[in-house]
């Protein structure tokens, strides 16, 4: 009696065998699909960035007018009048003698001028105000 | 086992089936009814922009604010009424049975507890977490300056639609122009920002730079303000004027307002009288007639007229002067303000001439100012003067102007006879700090030359002088040319004979003017004339204005200007 050999299927060249063309199509829809979520979530991220940006721009807007109001009511000239008084300080206009008027239009030149000739009068300080 | 696969076969089956019929089904209704839950249109609002003055100091801006919400369906479910009322009310500051009536409506969602509220005072809620109270975005506009330069800034409505002044005025550029966007929510209601379908971002209204000073407002609304005390008038008003420009550097009013709460302000207090309120000049027109005679040379500053010692019957009816004068030359008819002189010189000038003149310094029309309100004057054609006419307009009777009519005419004589448009607005710049609209002076008219514009000058500023009316005007070291005014005010059937409008209108240094000013007090008690009510006024801002805007003196003693020949032959 003749023994059959056993067939070995793994080498049985008829069974079905997926092309290659299949295995990169798969890996590059399975890359795609990574590719579309790592965007997905960047975009998420991003979004998400975008929307504390805004709300962070929202409030240090409202931060600047609200100081920008609080910088109006305190230069206020009834406020600081107020204050002066309060503090007992009397302002008066400076005599006539006591202005320095520079007419340099920008010119340093002028200042130093104008420095240059002050000092050696006895050393008189420069002054706007009384 | 079967019993299993049978039940799953099932279930596949129904959802099998359901989603076959959700997609052929009547898709376009679910679909509008999934984008109404999904999707979101909102506009979103532009920041108003803001009014400044000359130095860039803010007037007007938008502050955020938030609307206090409650849900009295979320607080009643969870009883915490009580709590809420007393918290809620003592933190906005409301009545509490105001609050409680407010959380007692068992199927509102959404009650307003209080509207517009600060935005500290917000937080401070917002970091308590009650449940059940929200707050809405909202911003509104203040006025951190509060009444200063209340009648020029004006205001703008709940709404944020400019409703007074310059608000009013310059509406279309500070208003900006609202953002737009659509966009996806998920199911907790938050935007998808990756999602966003259209997103226009709104454009912030222009900043308005004005010609006012802030400085120079307050001294001006500080002296009107001892002015109406001190002479118990109904009211007073002042404008300074860069002669040269038109630039209006103060323009104040009393009575006035605050324009953070113009709602309960009545609308009389916010009437712009400066620019608004008509009114008999009495002397202060003289300027103009006898500026006008001066340039048609009918007259020349030493002609003599006789003044009637006081009394002058003209065409049957009496004119009178506040003093008896006898021979008076022109100069001299100008600096003691002679109704009979200025009516004798008017006479020289006749109907038609004298209209011409009056119409080309701008009596009876607007001068065009870019603020809302102003009023035209009137001056009635001379078909319609009758027989004393020419002789009761030379005096500022039948004729009626505003104060910056009057002033502008002051300017017209200070600036060699060159007309000019008042100006509050200098320049107009959008939010990214580029200037869109730039003002440039602007010439209406030369009614009068140049010549006769100094000449006019030296006339004036004898009035200011030992024995002029305006003497009070005078301010050390400077010459100030100006002319005072007193006019009985019109009632039913002529002439009050107590209530009376004081004014003075100057301009100074006279040799080269840089500024001129107008006060009107309006019955005052119980000094009633320009001199003395009005010219002390002006000499008060006067000597502040000149250091403030570092004008140098021009004549030390304050008198007219040695060397300085009043006309050719003097």
């Amino acid at each position: 009696m003749i023994r059959r050999r056993k067939k070995n299927r793994k080498l049985d060249e008829r069974g079905f065998r997926v092309p290659p063309v299949v295995y990169v199509l798969g890996v590059l829809l399975a890359v795609g699909a990574f590719v579309m979520l790592h965007l997905n979530m960047r975009c998420d991220k991003v979004g998400t960035q975008i929307k504390d940006l805004e709300r962070r721009h929202a409030d240090l807007e409202k931060s600047l007018l609200n100081e920008q109001y609080k910088w109006a009511n305190l230069t206020d000239p009834r406020r600081i009048e107020a204050l002066l008084q309060q503090y007992q300080i009397n302002m008066t206009w400076p005599e006539e003698r006591n202005i320095v008027r520079l007419r340099g239009r920008g010119n340093p030149l002028a200042i130093q001028k104008v420095v240059a000739y002050r000092r050696p009068m006895g050393g008189t300080r420069t002054v706007m105000h009384d | 086992m079967v019993v299993v696969v049978l039940l799953m076969t099932a279930g596949w089956g129904g959802l099998s089936a359901r989603l076959i019929y959700l997609h052929l089904g009547p898709t376009d209704r679910w679909r509008e009814w999934a984008d109404e839950i999904h999707t979101f249109e909102r506009e979103i609002q532009a920041s108003r922009g803001r009014i400044m003055d000359r130095g860039g100091k803010t007037l007007a801006q938008d502050l955020p604010e938030k609307h206090v919400v409650a849900a009295p369906v979320v607080i009643l479910s969870n009883q915490q009424v009580r709590l809420m009322v007393d918290l809620l009310a003592r933190e906005l500051d409301l009545d509490p049975a105001v609050v409680c009536a407010r959380l007692q409506r068992p199927n509102r969602r959404h009650e307003y507890i209080r509207k517009f509220v600060p935005d500290d005072v917000a937080s401070r809620l917002r970091r308590m977490q009650l449940k059940g109270v929200f707050f809405e975005d909202v911003s509104a506009r203040y006025y951190p300056k509060e009444s200063l330069m209340a009648h020029v800034v004006g205001f703008s409505n709940l709404e944020g639609v400019g409703s007074a002044g310059t608000e009013l005025r310059w509406n279309s550029y500070l208003r900006g122009l609202p953002g737009w966007r659509e966009g996806i929510r998920d199911g907790l209601g938050r935007e998808l920002v990756e999602r966003r379908m259209e997103d226009i971002a709104p454009q912030p209204g222009a900043d308005v730079y004005l010609t006012l000073d802030e400085n120079i407002q307050y001294m001006v609304e500080k002296a009107l303000d001892a002015a109406v005390q001190n002479n118990q008038a109904q009211g007073a008003w002042a404008i300074v004027e860069r002669v040269q420009t038109g630039e209006i550097l103060a323009l104040a009013n009393r009575p006035t307002y605050n324009p953070n709460e113009y709602r309960m302000a009545a609308p009389d207090l916010m009437m712009n009288r400066a620019i608004g309120y008509m009114y008999e000049p009495g002397s202060t027109f003289k300027l103009a007639v006898i500026a006008a005679a001066l340039n048609e040379g009918t007259v020349c500053p030493d002609d003599v007229f006789d003044c009637e010692n006081g009394v002058w019957y003209y065409r049957g009816r009496p004119l009178h002067d506040y003093h008896p004068y006898g021979n008076l030359m022109v100069k001299d008819i100008v600096k003691k303000s002679s109704n009979i002189g200025a009516a004798k010189v008017a006479l020289t000038l006749g109907d038609a001439r004298l209209e011409h003149y009056l119409r080309a310094f701008g009596c009876g029309q607007p001068t065009g100012i870019d603020l809302p309100g102003e009023a035209t004057g009137i001056l009635h054609p001379r078909t319609r003067w009758n027989a004393l006419s020419l002789s009761r307009i030379a005096m500022g009777h039948e004729v009626s102007v505003t104060a910056l009519q009057m002033l502008n005419i002051a300017c017209c004589i200070a600036n060699r006879g060159f007309l000019m448009r008042p100006r509050v607005v200098r320049r107009i710049v959008n939010a990214q700090g580029k200037s869109i609209v730039e003002f440039t002076p602007e010439v209406l008219a030369r009614p009068i030359r140049e010549d006769t514009a100094r000449l006019m000058t030296r006339l004036l500023a004898r009035v200011t002088e030992e024995g002029g009316t305006g003497y009070r005007a005078r301010v050390a070291g400077y010459t100030i040319a100006g002319k005072t005014g007193t006019a009985q005010k019109p009632v039913p059937g002529g002439y009050s004979s107590s209530a009376n409008i004081a004014s003075f209108v100057g301009f100074l240094p006279a040799e080269e003017p840089e500024i001129a000013m107008i006060v009107v007090v309006d019955e005052p008690q119980p000094d009633h004339t320009g001199g003395l009510v009005a010219a002390p006024v002006f000499q008060e801002v006067a000597a502040q204005l000149v250091r403030y805007l570092d004008i140098p003196p021009n004549a030390p003693d304050g008198k007219v200007a040695p060397n300085t020949p009043m006309y050719a032959g003097d």
